[in-house]
């Protein structure tokens, strides 16, 4: 028992931390039906702050603490509160959309200010030590942190219970409309809850670069995935529970770590215990239990093309044209290109299930990876390169098949959880071990022999990136398309009508992933290397906000998205332009997110309506502001 | 296979501790018009739930054709020979008004097998667009087949819903409020098409209603539920004429009109 104390005590103050920030995210999202992912970029947020203030300025601790936790919390708290109000009439996938707009340019923003690499950070709290059990010392920063958490977590349970807030708390998430009705202001109790919330959440950044003895945007900004995995096990509904979460999670992670030195399979696991977690809990807690909060929106169908069809040819024509001649255009700016086209793919099937069939992904490019090692492997074994990556995206397919089955149980919210865990796993667990990308990250993926040039290998990508489109404009027109747009429109009436609704769902994951596979494996073929660095976890949230910010069609949004995302930082000569355009697309994402059922267009029309009012008088307003196309939101369909 | 239709017995549906359906006994027999009425909250769309398969009963049994499929998924008894409609309607947005109508085929000849979900039969597609086809002509909306729903009134997705399943060839249809949102003419159409379906296509159907004159109008034999108790059957005159439903339901005015209007007819 001994030599697991010191474990235990370094697992229980951590998931403290953990706890803490759990019950911040749970409380905000009881209270207003938004899951923020971008809590934990809050947090992070707070904890550079922080350190500015208190390393960088000298700041005494209080002093910072009191800004960087209280004073920035309410303010965040109070912008996160109207954020979330333009956030709450709109489909569930672009709530998920808009709030990891809000992570992707967060971090993006502190990317620009403190760069990417981690800074040591001192522990501020006090390090004396308090007491020894069993010669194992405990120290006044773990009983602090402790305490607050506990604290926090009985503070809050009395605050729901005995006070008229708490009891606002609780009628705001069951009616809104009917709490507005007895005098108490729906938007009053939620700007609190969100003050309380962010502070939750600052305070934790803190305490968490403390206790890890350094600031690094990811590894705080993943925070959040630890509070998910805490508040997984409070089935995302009791803040008590989310803390005493948080403090399992924290001790199991520190006890796989203990087990991890006698045990070397278990290396790694223990960072993955909350992904594991949330995984684990979203595939076994009965559906019923897990209710998506908020108002259920359906998601407005994008209009037709106001382009004839003959214009539509004309414009595939040129920009084939343009395609096809770019190389000896573009210059030394090629590979950059070449990166763009050999992600075409990848948007493809992402669009396949977010645009098409209402689905989500958060694990994106984790099919890529996997798809990227299948294929270093079998050219290993000296396949021939297109019979290479063909089976490298049918070796996807199982993989895809591990993500139909929590796809089949949940939607929405908790799909986009469950996939986000996973894809966090499998680059934590899975990327690292040898027999996956090869001895010191080094799988060898050539290019097709006679291809290896960039401009010969530009034309193999564009090549792919075609026969990608073919597969998604001729799934658009086969009974699978009809049947994915129903079930993304109207799951329960197709059932009923004789569909087995989930076989289109196991298709078009399964599709989507080998799709994704190939376009993983012709990437990694770019560079004759790949490691599992290549593809990065938290890439696969950056995919989904660009490919909302090109637009609502899969195969222009699938060839415009990697042009945004590689050629036109690449253009510019300043380093920091990449970031400020990830800035960008996170704040466009919000936009589009919270525009997504027309509430933009509503906006426009009744400013052109206000504008005509003075200039001819407001007979204009009975005749046209009733009108369906200018039904501001609301309008479920 | 025999020609019972839709028979439910003994149906309990329970949400937590609220028991929304406590013993309903009805049979939908095909070539009929059966009504389902009563006072809101009275466990008719419940019914209609278990009876296709999104609500799992605590109690009872659903036969459809002679068959037992109390625990069959609601594709499955679709396969059978089950459809519905929603009383908060149910459409595809991003379709056409006409891929609407198809997929009410496609849907059931896609089942449950990959390939087929995959692509439609060479054979199957003229099935399908004669299908569609006559579907839209028989609810009059063949004009409106290459419009998209959303751009529709209340009435005409209505339509269109119904479409939808005339065109599935289900033997036994659930309709869930065919009528609210409709106006006079178009809820009179309403009844022809329903019309039409029974006495020259043998469907069977299943109505939950408010407008007791459509009722009254083409049902031949109606039941009435209560706090999701069933409170009396009978043949649409005796419904009206009974203490009982005027009490819980119809109230004394509404009977007088509804049995002079009977008396009319």
């Amino acid at each position: 028992m001994k030599e697991y104390l010191p474990f235990l005590v370094f697992g229980v103050t951590a998931g403290a931390v953990y706890g803490i920030s759990a019950m911040g995210l749970v409380l905000t999202y009881k209270t207003s039906g938004l899951f923020n992912f971008g809590h934990g970029a809050v947090s992070a947020m707070a904890a550079f702050l922080f350190y500015t203030l208190h390393v960088q300025h000298g700041l005494a601790w209080p002093v910072a603490a009191l800004i960087a936790v209280l004073g920035f919390g309410v303010v965040v708290g109070l912008i996160l509160e109207r954020f979330a109000a333009a956030l709450a009439e709109v489909a569930v996938t672009y709530k998920i959309v808009g709030t990891i707009g809000l992570l992707v340019a967060i971090r993006a923003v502190i990317v620009l200010l403190y760069g990417e690499e981690a800074r040591v950070f001192t522990p501020f709290l006090p390090q004396a030590k308090v007491f020894s059990i069993q010669g194992v010392s405990v120290s006044v920063e773990n009983l602090i942190t402790l305490g607050l958490g506990a604290g926090a977590a009985l503070g809050l349970f009395f605050l729901f219970r005995a006070t008229r807030l708490g009891l606002a708390v609780r009628a705001v998430v069951d009616d809104a409309a009917l709490l507005d009705v007895t005098g108490e202001n729906p938007t009053r109790v939620r700007r609190h809850a969100w003050m309380l919330g962010t502070i939750f959440a600052t305070a934790s950044g803190v305490l968490f670069a403390s206790v890890q003895q350094q600031v690094q945007v990811d590894v705080l900004a993943l925070l959040i995935v630890q509070a998910f995995g805490a508040a997984a096990l409070a089935r995302f509904t009791s803040l008590p529970g989310s803390f005493v979460g948080g403090l399992v999670i924290g001790m199991a992670q520190a006890l796989i770590s203990k087990e991890a030195t006698r045990m070397p399979a278990l290396v790694g696991l223990d960072l993955n215990i909350p992904f594991l977690v949330l995984f684990v809990v979203l595939l076994v807690i009965p559906k019923g239990r897990l209710v998506d909060l908020g108002r259920q929106v359906k998601a407005r169908a994008a209009p037709p093309s106001r382009l004839s069809a003959r214009q539509r040819g004309t414009v595939w024509a040129l920009s084939l044209a343009g395609a096809v001649i770019l190389p000896h255009v573009v210059g030394a700016r090629l590979a950059l290109w070449n990166t763009a086209l050999s992600q075409v793919v990848l948007f493809l099937s992402l669009g396949l299930l977010v645009r098409l069939s209402g689905q989500i992904s958060l694990c994106h490019v984790g099919f890529a990876a996997a798809g990227a090692a299948a294929f270093g492997h079998l050219l290993a074994w000296g396949l021939p390169w297109p019979v290479a990556l063909l089976l490298a995206g049918i070796g996807t397919v199982p993989v895809g098949l591990l993500i139909a089955v929590p796809a089949i149980r949940l939607s929405g919210l908790y799909l986009g959880l469950a996939t986000l865990g996973f894809g966090i796993f499998l680059a934590q667990f899975f990327y690292t071990k040898s027999y996956v990308f090869g001895v010191g990250q080094q799988l060898a993926t050539p290019r097709p022999a006679g291809f290896t040039s960039d401009v010969r290998y530009y034309y193999v990508l564009l090549a792919l990136a075609l026969a990608g489109t073919l597969v998604v404009v001729v799934v658009e027109r086969s009974r699978l398309g009809r049947l994915l747009r129903g079930l993304a429109d109207a799951p329960v009436a197709l059932s009923t009508l004789g569909a087995n609704t989930n076989v289109s769902l196991v298709l078009v994951f399964c599709l989507s992933a080998a799709m994704a596979g190939v376009s993983g494996a012709a990437f990694a073929s770019l560079f004759g290397r790949v490691g599992g660095f290549s593809f990065p976890a938290t890439q696969s949230l950056t995919l989904l906000a660009v490919l909302v910010v090109a637009g609502p069609r899969i195969v222009p949004a699938a060839f415009l998205a990697p042009v945004l995302l590689f050629v036109v930082p690449g253009y510019a000569a300043n380093p920091h332009i990449a970031d400020a355009l990830q800035v960008g697309f996170g704040l466009t994402a919000v936009v589009v997110s919270a525009a997504s059922q027309g509430s933009l267009d509503a906006w426009f029309a009744r400013r052109a309506l206000q504008a005509r009012e003075r200039l001819v008088g407001p007979a204009a307003r009975r005749t046209s502001v009733h009108q369906p196309g200018l039904a501001p939101i609301g309008g479920a369909r | 296979m025999n020609d019972d239709g839709l028979v439910v017995s003994g149906l309990v549906v329970r949400y937590g501790g609220l028991v929304a359906v406590d013993g309903v006994n009805l049979t939908a027999p095909p070539g009929r018009v059966t009504g389902l009425i009563g006072p809101n909250g009275a466990g008719k769309t419940t019914t209609f739930n278990a009876c296709s398969g999104l609500v799992r009963p605590a109690a009872g049994r659903v036969q459809l054709f002679g068959s037992d499929v109390t625990s069959a998924s609601p594709p499955a008894r679709a396969q059978r020979g089950l459809g519905r409609t929603f009383q908060r309607m149910e459409l595809f947005d991003s379709l056409l008004v006409r891929e609407n109508v198809a997929l009410g085929r496609e849907a059931g000849l896609a089942g449950s097998r990959p390939w087929h979900h995959l692509r439609a039969r060479h054979a199957d597609r003229g099935a399908i667009r004669a299908a569609t086809d006559d579907a839209l002509e028989l609810c009059g909306i063949s004009h409106l087949a290459d419009r998209r729903p959303a751009d529709l009134s209340t009435g005409q997705r209505r339509l269109v819903e119904l479409a939808r399943v005339v065109a599935g060839g289900f033997r036994l249809l659930l309709l869930d409020e065919p009528s609210s949102g409709l106006d006079h003419t178009e809820t009179d159409r309403f009844g022809d098409v329903l019309r039409t379906l029974v006495e020259e296509r043998g469907t069977g159907l299943l109505i939950v209603e408010h407008d007791m004159a459509l009722v009254m109008r083409v049902c031949h034999y109606v039941y009435v539920l209560d706090f999701g108790r069933p409170i009396f059957e009978g043949e649409p005159a005796e419904v009206v004429a009974s203490d009982v439903v005027r009490a819980a339901y119809l109230g004394d005015e509404t009977a007088e009109l509804m049995e002079m209007e009977a008396g009319l007819v």
